[in-house]
C-alpha cells in the first residue's frame, strides 16, 4: 500500500513537471506604476556598445522617470521573424532594430513597421542630409539610421604589393596580372572571399553590376521589380561573367566557396590570401588581425572598358531603428522622447563611437581618426550606390546569391544565371502576388494600420 | 469496488492528460492551422491573406527546389540510417566485449552524442575547411593527397559529408541500444551453437540479428525518421542549403519559405506534403520491418 502511494506521489510530482512548460508560456505580471519602454534589437555587433546601450537608457529613465526594457536577440536578419513571433505572441514591442534592408524587402511591404514621416518632422535636423532617403519608400518615412554609412572596400596585403612590385589594380586586367604575379611569387590565392555567408555575393554583384550597367544598377533593378526590363540583360550577364572570369584566370579559387567570415580574415592575415572584398565594417576587425604586414585599402578596379563608368561601391547606413506597427499607442510620445534622446549629439556619440565610425549619419558624432577610414570616407562613400539587395525582395536576393558562385564555378554559364533570377521573379509575382509598389495598393485600413493615431509633442533638447 | 474502478480510471487519465494536452497543442493543432494556412496566399503568420484553395501545393509541386529537397532528404536519411545501425551494430559487437580498456572507447564513441548540433556543425566546417582544415592537411600527410575533395564546396560531395557528420554524432547511441539487446540474449544460445560447430558468422546470422530484430527495428526508425526531420540544424550550419542547393533538405527549405520569405502558406503546403512522405515511408518501413513478428 505503501508502495502504490509512492508511485501515485512521483507520478503526480511527474504531471507536475510535464506541465511546467505550459505554465512557462503564460504572460508574467506588469511590475509597479512607470511607463515602459520596450526595446528589440538585435545582439550589438561592436566591443562596447552593448555597455554604451546600458548607460543611456539608464540616464533616460533617470530624465523621464520611466522604465526600459530590453532584448538583444539575433542577428539582423532575425528581426523580421523576431517581430512577428513578438506580434503573434502579444509582446509589447514600442521600439526595434532592423537593418534597412529588412524594411525595405519585408517589413514596410507587410505592414510591421509605423509610418514615421510626421513623428519625426521635429528630429529631422539630427541627421546629415540625404541619409533619410535610405529609409523612406513611396515618400513615407518608415524608420532612420542609426549606425555608420558602410560601403565595400578592396583589403589587400601592401606590404605584399610592394615587395612584388605590384600597384593598386585600376582595371581588370591589372587585377589578373596581380595574380598571376602573387600565385607565381608566393603560391598563395590572390584573393579569398567569404562565400559561404552567401549575401556577399549580392554585395559583390551589386558592385560589379553598377559598372557593367554604366551606373544604372537601381534603376535597372526598378525597371526589373516592375516588369518594364528583363534581368537577362547584357549587363547583367556580363557581371556575371566577369565572375567567371576572375575565377577562370586563378583569383579566386572554389576554398572561397566554403569560407566564412572569420575563415577568410584568418587566411588574409596568415597571407594564405593577398586581397579579400568586404565591408567596411570589417575594417576593425581585421586591423586587429593583422600583424606582420601593413594593411591596404582601396577600390575595386573597373572591370569594364569604358573609362566613363565610374568605379562605385554599394553601401548605405544599414542599422537603423524603427516603430513597429503593432506599438502601444499609448508610447508614442515615450518612443519620440527616447528617439530624441538617443538622437543628441552626446548620446549619439557615446554608443555610436563603439562602432568607429567612417562617415555617420547622424549629425555631431566624430568619425575615427584613421587613414583608412579617411581614404574610404573620402573617396568611396561620396560614390555609393544603394545596395541592391534593399531594393530587391529576398526571393530576388536568394536566387541571385545562388547564381553568382554558379556560374563563377561553371556549374551554369552566365546566361543561365541570368535566366535563374529572371524565373526567381516570375515564381514571385505567381506564388505571392508581389507588387514593387505596393504602397500606391495599399487599402485605408492598411494605411491606418501603420499611422500614428496622433503626433505627441516631445522636449527638443 | 465500482468507486475503485472509477478512481483508477481519472488516475490514468490524469497521468495521460499532460502529454495529451502538449501534444495537441504542440503538434495535432498546429498540424490543423498549417493545413488550413496553406489554403491562403499569405506573408503573415498572425492568419489573414487570400483563399487560393490548393495552389500553394501546385507551387510546392511544381517547385524544383523542393524536389530537389525531398530527394536529399531520402538520400539523407537512407544513407545514415545504415551507416549509423551498421556502425553501431559493428561497435556493438566489439565493445560489448569484457576486456580491460574498452571503457574508454565505448565513452569516446559516446561523446559525440553530447554535443550540441551547432558545436558540431561549427567544429566539422572547420575540419573541412579547405583553408585550414585538418581533414585535408591529414589526407596530405598519409599520401592520400589524391583523395582530397572540396567536402562543402563541391555539389557531388556536400551532401555526403554532410551525412558522415550526422553518423560521427549519433552512432554512439546506437551503439549504447544495440549493447542494450545483446546483453538480453541469453549466452547458452552461443555455447550450443558452438557444440553444434557453428562458426561466428553463423552465430551472428542465425543468433544475434534474430533476436535483436526488435532492437534493430527500434534503431532504423529512429535513425529513419530522424534522418527526415532532425537534419536542419546541421545543414543550417555547415552549408545552409547550399551550394547551388544541392545540400537543401525539406525542413531548410521550408523554413527559407516560411522565415525569409514569408511564403506562409507555401511553406505550410510544403510541410504537410512532409508529414505525408515521412508518414508513408514509416508505415511501410514498420509493416516490413515487424512481418516477421506478425507472422509468428
Amino acid at each position: 500500500m505503501k508502495k502504490i502511494m509512492k508511485r501515485r506521489i512521483l507520478s503526480v510530482i511527474l504531471v507536475i513537471a510535464m506541465c511546467l512548460p505550459l505554465a512557462a508560456c503564460s504572460k508574467g505580471g506588469s511590475d509597479g506604476e512607470k511607463r515602459t519602454l520596450h526595446i528589440l534589437g538585435t545582439v550589438r555587433r561592436y566591443e562596447g556598445e552593448e555597455a554604451a546601450w546600458e548607460e543611456v537608457f539608464k540616464d533616460f529613465e533617470e530624465e523621464y522617470n520611466c522604465t526600459v526594457e530590453y532584448r538583444w536577440q539575433g542577428k539582423v536578419d532575425d528581426m523580421v521573424t523576431n517581430l512577428e513571433a513578438a506580434k503573434i505572441s502579444g509582446e509589447e514591442v514600442d521600439i526595434c532594430f532592423p537593418n534597412g534592408g529588412r524594411v525595405y524587402s519585408s517589413l514596410a511591404p507587410n505592414g510591421m513597421l509605423m509610418d514615421l514621416t510626421e513623428l519625426m518632422e521635429p528630429l529631422k535636423d539630427r541627421f546629415k542630409e540625404g541619409v533619410l532617403d535610405y529609409y523612406t519608400i513611396g515618400d513615407h518615412l518608415w524608420g532612420f539610421p542609426y549606425g555608420d554609412q558602410s560601403s565595400s572596400v578592396l583589403y589587400y596585403n601592401k606590404t605584399m604589393f610592394d615587395e612584388l612590385g605590384l600597384e593598386e589594380p585600376k582595371t581588370f586586367d591589372d587585377l589578373i596580372e596581380c595574380g598571376k604575379v602573387i600565385q607565381e611569387q608566393k603560391g598563395i590565392m590572390p584573393m579569398i572571399h567569404q562565400g559561404k555567408t552567401q549575401s556577399y555575393w549580392l554585395m559583390y554583384y551589386g558592385d560589379i553590376y553598377a559598372q557593367t550597367s554604366g551606373n544604372q544598377s537601381i534603376e535597372n533593378i526598378h525597371e526589373f521589380l516592375t516588369g518594364q526590363h528583363e534581368f537577362t540583360g547584357e549587363a547583367e550577364v556580363e557581371a556575371f561573367d566577369v565572375f567567371k572570369r576572375m575565377y577562370d584566370e586563378g583569383l579566386y579559387t572554389s576554398a572561397s566557396f566554403e569560407t566564412d567570415a572569420d575563415g577568410m580574415k584568418a587566411a588574409f592575415a596568415q597571407q594564405e590570401a593577398a586581397m579579400f572584398f568586404g565591408g567596411t565594417w570589417e575594417l576593425a576587425p581585421t586591423k586587429e588581425l593583422v600583424k606582420d604586414f601593413e594593411l591596404g585599402v582601396t577600390s575595386l578596379p573597373r572591370f569594364v572598358d569604358d573609362e566613363n563608368v565610374i568605379v562605385q561601391h554599394a553601401g548605405a547606413p544599414d542599422y537603423g531603428i524603427a516603430v513597429p506597427s503593432f506599438a502601444n499607442q499609448d508610447n508614442l510620445d515615450l518612443i519620440m522622447q527616447f528617439f530624441e534622446f538617443i538622437l543628441r549629439e552626446e548620446n549619439a556619440q557615446k554608443i555610436l563611437s563603439t562602432y568607429q565610425p567612417i562617415n555617420c549619419p547622424i549629425e555631431g558624432v566624430e568619425t575615427i581618426d584613421d587613414e583608412y577610414a579617411q581614404k574610404i570616407g573620402e573617396e568611396m562613400v561620396p560614390l555609393n550606390t544603394i545596395w541592391i539587395d534593399w531594393v530587391m525582395p529576398i526571393q530576388m536576393n536568394d536566387a541571385l546569391m545562388q547564381a553568382v558562385p554558379a556560374a563563377m564555378s561553371g556549374e551554369v554559364t552566365p546566361e543561365q544565371a541570368a535566366q535563374q533570377v529572371q524565373d526567381a521573379y516570375q515564381t514571385l509575382v505567381e506564388e505571392t502576388g508581389y507588387q514593387y509598389d505596393w504602397w500606391e495598393s495599399w487599402t485605408d485600413e492598411q494605411w491606418d494600420n501603420v499611422t500614428p493615431k496622433e503626433i505627441p509633442e516631445i522636449e527638443v533638447k | 469496488m465500482k468507486s475503485r474502478k472509477l478512481r483508477d480510471r481519472i488516475f490514468i487519465i490524469t497521468m495521460v492528460a499532460p502529454a495529451l494536452i502538449l501534444l495537441l497543442a504542440f503538434v495535432v493543432i498546429p498540424l490543423f492551422i498549417g493545413a488550413f494556412t496553406s489554403l491562403f496566399q499569405t506573408t503573415s503568420m498572425t492568419g489573414g491573406g487570400t483563399f487560393i484553395g490548393l495552389k500553394n501545393y501546385v507551387f510546392a509541386l511544381q517547385d524544383e527546389v523542393f524536389w530537389k529537397s525531398i530527394k536529399n532528404t531520402l538520400y539523407y536519411a537512407v544513407f545514415i540510417t545504415i551507416a549509423k545501425n551498421a556502425l553501431g551494430l559493428g561497435l556493438a559487437l566489439l565493445l560489448a566485449k569484457k576486456m580491460r580498456g574498452l571503457t574508454l572507447f565505448r565513452v569516446a564513441v559516446f561523446i559525440p552524442v553530447t554535443f550540441s548540433f551547432i558545436v558540431t556543425g561549427v567544429l566539422w566546417s572547420w575540419i573541412y575547411s579547405p583553408v585550414f582544415g585538418i581533414l585535408n592537411e591529414f589526407m596530405n600527410t598519409v599520401g592520400l593527397g589524391g583523395f582530397i575533395q572540396e567536402w562543402l564546396s563541391d555539389p557531388a560531395v556536400a551532401m555526403t559529408s554532410i551525412c558522415v557528420v550526422d553518423v560521427w554524432k549519433w552512432t554512439g547511441f546506437h551503439m549504447v541500444i544495440y549493447m542494450a539487446g545483446l546483453q538480453k540474449i541469453s549466452p547458452d544460445l552461443y555455447e550450443s551453437a558452438a557444440i553444434d560447430g557453428a562458426g561466428a558468422w553463423q552465430k551472428f546470422k542465425s543468433i544475434t540479428v534474430p533476436q535483436m530484430n526488435a532492437t534493430i527495428v527500434l534503431n532504423v526508425l529512429i535513425a529513419f525518421t530522424g534522418g527526415f526531420v532532425q537534419n536542419y540544424d546541421l545543414v543550417k550550419v555547415m552549408t545552409d542549403g547550399g551550394p547551388f542547393n544541392s545540400t537543401e533538405v525539406a525542413l531548410t527549405y521550408i523554413v527559407r519559405n516560411l522565415l525569409k520569405f514569408m511564403n506562409v502558406g507555401k511553406a505550410n503546403a510544403m510541410t504537410i506534403i512532409l508529414v505525408l512522405i515521412v508518414s508513408v515511408f514509416g508505415f511501410m518501413q514498420l509493416k516490413i520491418m515487424t512481418k516477421e513478428d506478425d507472422d509468428e
